[in-house]
């Protein structure tokens, strides 16, 4: 495979501009190789000869632009993340949606928007089977739908899995639920296929139009708009708002907030955790 | 390339950093192999054809961009796809690594995720 020339200041530029405009990633003027460490090995990949014939490219396929974005951000997550999020949605949100439920609603769904390696979104298919099997009330965990999606096809592809390290189990699970949840097999542990099941995930881009999504009663869109543009980050919470049922919330990450944004949502509260819901219009 | 038979090379001189990978990597249910330094990644790589090698740079003996060069030398090694896993931060240092022909660079502390994400691409697991 040929070589990829080394970065141009003026293709830095061009390909700065590219992701602050179209995908809102923000990268500050000495960033230039970050550029070149993480998009070299795409570049090559396609068979771009220097970073400006990359940039002709990715400005014309939408495909590759979402692996752009991939390579520039950075997969983290852990079970149960903030206390206080999970705390809402243990003692606020499910019993009012079990509640709703109970009352006729056919299903209640769920979207775990950077769901990267899957952790949010079983955390909450745990939770819930929790819940609802303290209330006697187990069958009601299959009418909740819970569907991931992550612009990292390679984490989408650990998400399925279901198949966690050691390390990767401990981050933020007690050994309760880890006992509860997995079947430990060599060095990893194996998500038990009833929670597994519970939990679909798809590669998609925040970028692209939700309406193939359907609505939702929940979102979570927790640590991704860190890496957006202003204008970026009011589009991608408008797209949302439209995703929502008219009950529907969003929760964010523990030191994110819509403060100084122009967006649809209003904050409330409870105890520690902050969410957020469309205003009256 | 059928799943069960992948191997990869994790060449790190920490002890405990060789276990984490190995560790982070039973995830993809493949075969690992490891070595405390670049020269005896080479006899590891001699021994085994191998599917990726995940590279540390600082190193006693062969540091990780020498075996690096080492294995563009030798035809049978050269096309192996390397991640290099290190401390080592400077920007100059990156750029020579991917101007080099590593395929990534992720620099510790790192997360399980972000390596195994980039392990599955270059695999090309995500994609069977």
């Amino acid at each position: 495979m040929a070589k990829v020339l080394p970065l141009t200041p003026h293709e830095f530029s061009k390909i700065r501009d590219l992701l602050v405009s179209v995908c809102g990633i923000d990268l500050k003027s000495d960033q230039d190789y970050l550029v070149e460490t993480r998009l070299t090995e795409l570049a090559t990949e396609v068979g771009a000869s220097d970073f400006g014939d990359l940039h002709r490219l990715i400005v014309a396929d939408n495909v590759l632009l979402s692996r752009v974005v991939d390579l520039m951000t950075t997969n983290e997550t852990l079970w149960f993340r903030d206390d206080s999020c999970w705390l809402t949605v243990k003692e606020k949100f499910l019993p009012e949606m079990i509640a709703q439920l109970e009352n006729g609603q056919q299903k209640i769904r769920v979207w775990s928007a950077a769901c990267s390696t899957g952790q949010e979104a079983y955390s909450l298919a745990m939770l819930i089977d929790e819940e609802v099997t303290r209330l006697g009330k187990p069958q009601l965990a299959g009418r909740f739908e819970i569907m991931g999606t992550d612009i990292s096809s390679g984490a989408v592809y650990l998400a399925q899995k279901a198949r966690y390290d050691g390390f990767t189990v401990g981050r933020g699970l007690s050994h309760q639920r880890r006992d509860q949840y997995f079947t430990p097999d060599q060095s990893s542990y194996l998500l038990n296929d009833d929670i597994k099941s519970r939990a679909r995930f798809q590669q998609f881009n925040l970028m692209e139009s939700f309406a193939s999504l359907g609505k939702f009663d929940l979102v979570f869109c927790r640590n991704v708009a860190i890496y957006f543009s202003k204008e970026f980050k009011e589009e991608l919470f408008a797209k949302i708002a439209d995703t929502l049922v008219p009950t529907g919330r969003v929760l964010l990450g523990a030191t994110e907030s819509l403060f100084g944004l122009k967006t649809p949502f209003v904050n409330d509260s409870y105890g520690n955790g902050v969410y957020y819901r469309v205003g009256v219009k | 390339m059928s799943q069960e038979q992948l191997k990869i090379l994790v060449v790190d001189d920490s002890d405990v950093l060789r276990r984490i990978v190995r560790e982070a990597l039973g995830v993809i249910e493949c075969e690992v192999f490891e070595a405390s330094d670049g020269k005896k990644g080479l006899l590891a790589l001699a021994e085994h054809p191998m599917d990726l090698v995940i590279l540390d740079w600082h190193m006693p003996e062969m540091d990780g961009l020498e075996m690096f060069f080492a294995m563009k030398e030798q035809e049978k090694l050269m096309s192996i796809p390397v991640i290099m896993l290190t401390a080592e931060d400077h920007k100059e240092s990156m750029l020579t690594a991917i101007r080099s022909g590593v395929r990534h660079y992720l620099t510790k502390p790192f997360t399980h995720e972000d390596l195994l994400a980039r392990v599955v691409q270059v695999l090309r697991l995500d994609q069977k």
